[in-house]
């Protein structure tokens, strides 16, 4: 392997970095607070664990009418089909939990007003 | 005398998923009768290929290989079986970095990690796929032969044809910088963000990035990362979630460099990937990564978002100095070709079936 000089080029970029008045990030990750709709996940799993308590009926539905109304071409092999409906159905539950986080964000804010 | 395979779960396109079948492939192809064995199966496995490991049978004489990444009922079950025992093991991930997010899985963890110090006197031989890996079972107490056998990649895979829909739409004049992996807390998205914030405001506005990965489980910290983004004011970042093989191929194909500032990995076999595409590796020093770069890519010591984002612009600008990483990663890449592990294995095998 040909041989790089990390130490002399880490030297150069900090005192380019210093040289420069770089802007740096004034927000720090830890200090962000999550509220607690955001914070519980609301998860859909479609391959191991549990539908959320609350959207579980809303996206059985969804899967239903979403497994009535897919077609797919004779040609794709099982693997694409499930790949698809994986997708399909992530995508969907999303939004369901999107919606689900709002509309709880929206009790939060009303209890607290 | 047959050789069996062990996974508590069989994953679709995952890393020890495609390990397990790469095996499989190999010892059916030296003729041994062999059969995978799962707690969990994933529906797009071809059928046939697994069963319920409820179903293990073996005779003193067989080998059976486990892998073991978690907690797990069958590993246990392996420890006690009566036959020739290895575990090729991939690393659990130290609790710490799930206790916020996601407790379920931070005691899954800890469960994992108690349970592997329990078996260390149940396996005649351990594979482990890093060097960090080997060290973490020493310190475990482990006293049985210890060889190391990276993970095998099934780099055919990456030949296939990417998917255009997401060429198509990112296909411009931007800088694209990809970071992929599950989003859980120990890849540490956040320090990606950070570096690529300073890299976009202080070098190149034109510049996007990439967050491929699914955030199963911790859609909290994923939740996290898009307000850590947006108050930080970092344009054009992207989280993929659940991704497809062939967007994976897209983005690969779109990135003009690898960013890792994980501070946990087994193997990481997207360093490897990254390599294939020709990528220029940034990455954090931490857990088995120097082992799987091995003195490739470009490496730093310190958690410097300011530094790394002045690093992305150093690699990315100075044509001699990328050239040089990508020459050094393509040599690394060879150490990983199919069938130099293959052979690996099967020298380690052969000490058992003699």
């Amino acid at each position: 392997m040909k041989e790089i000089n990390y130490e002399e080029i880490i030297r150069n970029i900090t005192a380019e970095i210093e040289a420069k008045k770089a802007k740096e990030a004034k927000v720090a990750f830890d200090d962000i607070k999550l509220n607690k709709a955001q914070y519980n996940n609301y998860t859909v799993k479609y391959d191991s664990i549990d539908f959320g308590k609350g959207i579980k009926k809303i996206v059985n539905k969804i899967m239903n009418k979403l497994i009535k109304r897919t077609t797919f071409s004779l040609t794709q092999d099982q693997n694409d089909i499930n790949h698809n409906l994986v997708n399909k159905i992530e995508e969907l539950s999303s939004k369901v939990q999107y919606l689900e986080n709002k509309v709880k964000i929206l009790e939060e804010e009303k209890v607290n007003s | 005398m047959k050789i069996v395979q062990v996974v508590p779960w069989l994953g679709y396109g995952d890393a020890i998923g495609n390990d397990v079948l790469a095996i499989d492939l190999s010892i059916k192809e030296k003729k041994f009768e062999t059969k995978i064995y799962a707690e969990g199966i994933d529906a797009r496995i071809q059928k046939g290929l697994a069963e319920n490991v409820k179903n293990l049978e073996v005779q003193t004489e067989d080998i059976v290989i486990l892998h073991l990444s978690a907690w797990a009922k069958s590993n246990d079950l392996v420890a006690n079986l009566n036959c020739k025992k290895v575990m090729i093991y991939h690393n659990i991930t130290p609790p710490v970095y799930f206790e916020y997010y996601d407790k379920k899985n931070a005691q899954q963890c800890a469960s994992g990690l108690e349970q592997l110090k329990e078996l260390k006197n149940s396996f005649d031989m351990v594979l482990a796929v890093s060097e960090y890996n080997r060290q973490n079972l020493l310190e475990m107490g482990y006293k049985c032969e210890i060889n190391i056998l990276p993970i095998i990649i099934p780099f055919n895979d990456y030949d296939k044809n990417p998917s255009t829909k997401v060429l198509k739409k990112f296909e411009d004049n931007y800088t694209n910088i990809l970071f992929l992996g599950r989003i859980v807390p120990n890849k540490k998205h956040e320090d990606v963000i950070a570096a690529f914030d300073f890299y976009q405001k202080n070098y190149n506005p034109k510049s996007r990035l990439f967050l491929v990965g699914n955030p199963n489980g911790c859609e909290n910290y994923a939740e996290q990362l898009k307000i850590y983004a947006k108050e930080l004011g970092t344009k054009n970042v992207f989280f993929t979630g659940h991704t497809a093989f062939n967007e994976i191929l897209a983005y690969y194909k779109l990135a003009d460099l690898f960013l890792c500032q994980s501070e946990h990995e087994g193997f990481c076999v997207p360093l490897i990937e990254a390599m294939y595409f020709n990528l220029p590796i940034l990455a954090y020093s931490s857990s088995a990564i120097p082992d799987t770069l091995n003195g490739s890519g470009f490496i730093t010591k310190e958690k410097n978002p300011a530094l790394t984002g002045a690093l992305i612009n150093k690699i990315l600008t100075d044509e001699a100095l990328k050239k040089t990483i990508i020459e050094n990663q393509q040599e690394r890449l060879l150490d990983f070709e199919c069938k130099k592990i293959q052979s690996l294995f099967w020298k380690y095998m052969e000490k058992l079936i003699n």
